[in-house]
C-alpha cells in the first residue's frame, strides 16, 4: 500500500509487500505527501478562543439563572400551599373582599409593573443595538 | 508542556482559562479538518464553536482511552457529518459514486506554486468523495495513524487503508496530468 513513507513505522509496516511503485509514481507521491503534510496557513478568527469562553460563561450563567428561578418557584409554590393549608376559609374568603374591594387599585398597581418591566427591556435592548 | 491529565482537571475544575489554552492548542487541528470535509466556508466558524463547546461539555466523560486530540478530532468529525447529513444531504456521497469520481478542477494554465498550488490542492481534496477527503485529511494531519483514523471514523482498517490509497492515487493521477512534479 502506498501510504506516507514516514507512518509506515507507525502503522507496523503492514502490508509493506504491496509497496511497489516506480519511481515516477514514488516521486510524485513524495511531492503529494510533501505538500498534504502542510499545515493549514488560515484558521479562525483570531478571536476563536475567547468568542468560544464567552459562549460557555453565558450558557453557564443562563444554567445558574434557571436553576435559581427553579428553586425559587418551588420556594414560592411550597410557601403557598402551606398557607392555605393554615389559613381558614373565612380569612381567605376575606381576603378576596378586599381584593374585590380595591381592584382598580390593584390591577392599576399590577399594570405599572408590568410596564416598568417591559419599558426597561426595551432601554436595555435599544442599549444593546447601540 | 502540555500536560493532558492536568488540563483536563483543572478544566473539569471549571477553570476556564485552562479550556482556553486547549483551544488555542487544537483550533488548528479542528480547522483543517472542518476545512476539507465541508465545502462551505461560512460555517466553518460556527461548526468550530460547537465543537469546542461540545468537547467542554462532555470533557467529563473524556475516558482517556486515546489522546485528547484523537478524541477532539472525533467530535469535529462526528459533528461535521451530521452537519453534512443535515444540510447537504443531496450532496452526502454514496461509496458507490466514488468509483467512478473524477475532478471537475481544469488544469491549471500555468504551473502554480507557493500559496496558490495549496489552494488548488486543497480544491482538489475539497472535490474528493466525503469519506475519501475524510479518510485523507485526518491521516495527514500529524499524530494520526490509521488506528486513530478508526477510531474517529469506525471504520475498519481495510476499508480507511482503501480509501487513503484511492484518494491518494486519485490525487497523484491528476497531478501527474497537470505536469507535477
Amino acid at each position: 500500500m502506498d501510504i506516507p513513507k514516514k507512518k509506515i513505522s507507525k502503522d507496523q509496516k503492514e502490508n509493506t509487500a504491496n509497496q511497489q511503485i516506480s519511481e515516477v509514481d514514488s516521486e510524485i507521491y513524495d511531492f503529494l505527501d510533501s505538500e498534504l503534510e502542510k499545515g493549514n496557513p488560515n484558521g479562525f478568527s483570531s478571536g476563536f478562543s475567547k468568542n468560544i469562553i464567552r459562549k460557555i460563561e453565558t450558557k453557564q450563567k443562563r444554567k445558574l439563572n434557571i436553576r435559581m428561578y427553579t428553586l425559587i418557584s418551588i420556594l414560592v409554590l411550597i410557601s403557598i400551599s402551606l398557607l392555605i393549608s393554615v389559613l381558614n376559609t373565612e380569612f381567605i374568603s376575606m381576603l378576596c373582599t378586599v381584593f374585590l374591594h380595591y381592584r382598580f387599585l390593584s390591577i392599576f398597581f399590577l399594570v405599572t409593573v408590568v410596564l416598568i418591566q417591559f419599558g426597561e427591556r426595551l432601554i436595555n435592548a435599544k442599549k444593546g443595538i447601540n | 508542556m502540555f500536560d493532558e491529565d492536568k488540563v483536563i482537571s483543572d478544566i473539569l475544575k471549571g477553570n476556564l482559562n485552562t479550556f482556553q489554552i486547549v483551544v488555542e492548542q487544537y483550533q488548528n487541528l479542528v480547522y483543517s479538518i472542518l476545512n476539507r470535509m465541508l465545502t462551505n466556508d461560512e460555517d466553518i466558524e460556527d461548526i468550530g464553536q460547537e465543537v469546542f463547546m461540545r468537547v467542554f461539555e462532555n470533557l467529563r466523560l473524556f475516558k482517556k482511552e486515546s489522546k485528547l486530540s484523537t478524541w477532539i478530532a472525533r467530535i469535529t468529525y462526528n459533528i461535521a457529518i451530521n452537519y453534512l447529513k443535515k444540510e447537504v444531504n443531496k450532496k452526502y456521497d454514496n461509496l458507490d459514486h466514488s468509483i467512478d469520481f473524477q475532478f471537475s478542477s481544469e488544469t491549471p494554465e500555468s504551473r502554480l506554486i507557493g500559496k496558490e498550488f495549496d489552494a488548488y490542492l486543497n480544491k482538489l481534496i475539497r472535490e474528493l468523495p466525503l469519506q475519501y477527503r475524510t479518510v485523507i485529511t485526518l491521516y495527514h494531519l500529524d499524530e494520526l495513524t490509521v488506528q486513530e483514523v478508526q477510531k474517529i471514523t469506525k471504520f475498519p482498517e481495510g476499508t480507511i487503508k482503501v480509501y487513503l490509497l484511492r484518494a491518494r492515487k486519485l490525487l497523484k493521477e491528476k497531478l501527474q496530468k497537470d505536469g507535477y512534479p
